[in-house]
């Protein structure tokens, strides 16, 4: 252990304590004790205080115990000649560290300092602040991020647990160059590892070398800036915090859990680029405490031995030592460095085309003003498809462009083209052919300075000028495609070949046959019954973040991060027998209303080692099904309308529950089982079998209005289907009522009929 | 030009040197600026016909930073005999000794 570091690390923690002490009595002298006190957009309070001391701080003068409990686990600095520097002793420094960091925040807001304004910046999507749990303050263009909000928080769920979003980077400080900084992030963003930047070096952060380079930040591109100090490293640590009271099913107060828990799932390190100063020290014994390692890219002092966190503690890599020509090679060493440390298990495919390719760069928007040509969108259109042949009919790697590249189109024109996959394997079905067609978005939008939106015929592809100028065209597609084919689906395809088509004759002789396949398709999905097929799946991908938590996924029930369906689970058990989706057999029908199988509550029992004992399929007031905490949407009894509100992730608006869809989802997470409460997905909505023991979409009372908005003509075709053409209109949204009462008034004026139908409890 | 390096004992985080620099960096007279956190020190090189040393000093002062010795607070004191006074409130501890380390103890343990 390093007397040094231990030296400064309590020196940092004894002064950010009595600093965050003397702050708070300010506040609270001016502002009152009963001040509110608050992150945006989460339920979880201030999530590190609440996760190590199970403390809900809402109020300013709920910090002075915290700022006790702080002082508490501070101690004295080792002695210059007789000392006894244990790493016990640095660590309780580090946590009360972090404490008066997350009050330090909590102050900030109640300021209105937070979060720090950083005029001329645009996040590629930021947290909210016009939520109700933010006083409905108004969004600013112009400041950094603050703390991450649980709706990213969520989103980002089924990523994290995949293996799609490995881990994450908290940077502090700033890189050696702004060349440098470049080149650390796109190696990070290479491995889709989320990109955390706090702290500054002489006043200047990373935030500024990448805002300086033109660096699209935001969680769209997994960079995201938390603030210009280290006392922002608090808004990583309680992100990693919230991660095991989500997902983990971890409790407040749960402190060592809480920290297992981060050591041994959550893949996270430090990286503090330049000068480390006390304070800087004293957080990174925090983060330590995580299990998250720090890597220097300066002389300090190591910690090398394991333990704490799994691998070294503590490790020092100067930057002009680390053996490179270029500061992109540096960026490599540096990168692969942290990753060895960590032990972050990182899945990629090469893809070879002239642009940095990675998840991180799915995102990216690319703007009319950087655009140097469009495909589909206003002007013209493009389309997709992917289909399945016999292995002798595709050769393998052929990629062809049909017709003319974009050289010859004007700069920010657009031109007609059509994606034509063909792919053949032994294990390869008719039925993977949606599933496989449906990762051309994702793949394609991988590569950094093209944006995909859409798919089938609505494909919207852009390039941007700089791709173009770094000689990306047409046929790169294709190399995308084949590479990833091969890569993340080579287990059932094992020939690829693609055809980019633009020239006029083919490309409408092959829109055509794609339209009727699309059709073809449209008619087999809708004829897949829960009845008509012998197995469901299973899906416990998100096990490793809720251990106790089990999805069925059903032909009628899609998961509920709506990112899986029964044709996906198929699929990804051709491909992993062993992974997380697995066939479960139906067993005898005990309940065709419900949803009670056999097979299911047997499966059920086991995976979730003995939590469930009984799981309905149709039914949310009775045995509801899990969720993890990446749900689509929550849905829950409003006993006062006889009937139930379904609220989006995507909504921070207030609901007639009187919670908002972060507080909400602290009921629903954690692989608990609460009846009136469920996550789900948003297309279970548009299900014959959504909750149909308890009514059905009859019962729907009030719903987000961006889900009617996004699902509106599948929506009526649903509510035509129950019987009722008008119900959908008869269903309030945050834009009619946001509270009970109203909710009444808007159900009686309409005749709702869920207040004709038989009482729910 | 005259170079000054000033202790700033109080600026022991980068939240300060934000603070720091804030004040300092639109005096009329100051050419170069560099604010450690990890040493608390100021680097400054000013021109002496526009600013004096003292006016620096002054407005360091005035922004929450007094210039000269001193430390940042320690709240928790060794006690005579040099014990650390947080081991009686914590009762025993016990620490384990993980076999990785043990394995790895010799030329790696450098620190």
């Amino acid at each position: 252990m390093s007397r040094y570091i231990a030296t400064r690390a309590i020196r940092g923690a004894n002064a950010i304590v009595a600093e965050a002490d003397a702050l708070l009595t300010k506040a609270i002298a001016e502002k009152g004790a009963d001040t509110p006190v608050a992150f945006p957009n989460t339920a979880y309070y201030l999530p590190v205080i609440l996760g190590m001391l199970g403390h809900e701080a809402s109020k300013l003068g709920d910090l002075e115990p915290v700022i006790e409990h702080a002082k508490r686990m501070l101690h004295p600095m080792p002695d210059v000649n007789v000392w006894t520097p244990y790493l016990g002793e640095t660590l309780d420094c580090g946590m009360a560290t972090l404490l008066a960091e997350e009050v330090i925040e909590g102050v900030r807001f109640v300021y209105g300092e937070e979060p720090q304004p950083y005029p001329g910046l645009a996040l590629a999507g930021s947290t909210s602040f016009t939520s109700p749990d933010n006083g409905g303050a108004p969004s600013t263009d112009g400041h950094l991020n603050g703390p991450i909000d649980d709706i990213q928080l969520r989103s980002w769920g089924i990523q994290l647990v995949d293996g799609r979003m490995p881990g994450f980077a908290a940077i502090v400080g700033a890189a050696h160059s702004n060349q440098a900084a470049v080149a650390i992030v796109r190696e990070l963003q290479k491995r889709n590892i989320l990109t955390f930047l706090v702290g500054n070096v002489n006043g200047r952060s990373m935030i500024d070398q990448l805002h300086e380079e033109g660096v699209e930040m935001g969680y769209d591109t997994y960079i995201v800036p938390f603030g210009q100090d280290t006392i922002s490293a608090i808004y990583p640590l309680g992100f990693a915090t919230r991660s095991a009271l989500t997902f983990g099913g971890k409790k407040g107060g749960q402190w060592r859990d809480i920290l297992l828990y981060n050591k041994f799932r959550v893949f996270a390190f430090v990286l503090a680029l330049g000068e480390v100063d006390d304070l800087k020290y004293a957080t990174a014994a925090g983060a330590i405490s995580y299990g998250f390692p720090v890597i220097a890219d300066t002389v300090i002092p190591e910690i090398l031995p394991t333990g704490i966190t799994r691998y070294e503690h503590v490790i020092s890599m100067p930057w002009n030592e680390i053996e490179g020509e270029t500061e992109e090679e540096k960026a490599v060493k540096l990168v692969q460095k942290a990753i060895e440390v960590r032990g972050v298990k990182i899945q990629i495919t090469e893809v070879p085309i002239p642009v940095p390719y990675g998840s991180a760069f799915e995102g990216e928007v690319v703007r009319r003003a950087d655009m140097r040509v469009e495909f589909g969108g206003k002007n013209s259109r493009a389309y997709e498809y992917l289909r399945m042949v016999d292995l002798d009919e595709v050769e393998d790697g052929k990629i062809e462009l049909i017709g003319p590249d974009f050289d010859e189109i004007e700069e920010g024109g657009s031109i007609d083209m059509g994606i034509f996959v063909e792919v053949a394997g032994r294990k390869m079905e008719k039925d993977f052919e949606p599933v496989l067609e449906r990762q051309i978005h994702y793949f394609i939008n991988g590569a950094s300075g093209i944006q995909h939106i859409g798919q089938r015929d609505i494909a919207w592809i852009r390039i941007s000028k700089s791709a173009a100028e770094k000689g990306f065209s047409l046929k790169h597609f294709g190399d995308i495609l084949y590479a990833r084919f091969h890569g993340d689906f080579g287990s059932i395809v094992d020939k690829v070949q693609v055809k980019v088509f633009t020239e006029p004759e083919l490309y409408t002789e092959w829109l055509e046959k794609a339209r009727e396949a699309y059709e073809e398709r449209n008619v087999r999905i809708g004829t897949m019954t829960d009845e008509s097929v012998e197995d469901f799946y299973s899906c416990t991908l998100c096990q490793s973040f809720a251990p106790d938590h089990v999805c069925i996924v059903s032909p009628e029930r899609l998961g509920l991060c709506g990112a899986y369906n029964w044709l996906d689970c198929k699929a990804s058990f051709q491909i992993n027998p062993t992974g997380p989706n697995q066939p479960i057999k139906k067993g005898q029908k005990l309940d065709p209303e419900k949803g009670y199988f056999t097979g299911i509550n047997e499966y059920a029992v086991q995976a979730s080692h003995g939590s469930v004992s009984e799981v309905a399929m149709y039914a949310i007031m009775e045995n509801p099904m899990t969720a993890c905490g990446c749900f689509e949407c929550i849905m829950m009894v409003i006993p006062e309308t006889n009937g139930f509100m379904i609220v989006s992730r995507e909504d921070t608006s207030m609901t007639p529950a009187g919670m908002t869809f972060s507080t909400l989802a602290g009921m629903a997470g954690g692989g608990l089982q609460t009846p009136g409460v469920m996550g789900h997905g948003k297309f279970f909505i548009l299900s014959p079998k959504f909750i149909r023991a308890d009514g059905g979409l009859k019962r729907v009372v009030w719903m987000s209005s961006i889900l009617k908005e996004q699902m509106a003509e599948q929506l009526q075709e649903a509510a035509e289907r129950e019987g009722d053409p008008d119900l959908i209109g008869k269903i309030a949204d945050e834009t009619i009522c946001t509270d009970v009462e109203g909710l009444l008034k808007h159900l009686t004026e309409k005749s709702h009929p869920a207040l004709s139908m038989p009482p729910l409890m | 030009m005259e170079n000054i390096i000033l202790d700033v004992p109080l600026m022991y985080g980068d939240h300060h040197v934000l603070k720091v620099r804030d004040a300092l960096v639109d005096l009329e007279g100051i050419e170069e600026l560099y604010a450690s956190s990890a040493w608390r020190q100021l680097m400054i090189s000013f021109d002496p016909k526009k600013i004096k040393q003292v006016d620096i000093e002054q407005t360091l002062a005035d922004a929450g930073y007094p210039t000269g010795e001193g430390e940042t607070p320690v709240l928790v004191k060794a006690s005579d005999i040099k014990r650390d006074p947080k081991w009686a409130e914590l009762g025993v501890r016990i620490t384990e000794t993980n076999q990785a380390d043990i394995d790895m103890s010799g030329e790696f343990r450098r620190y």
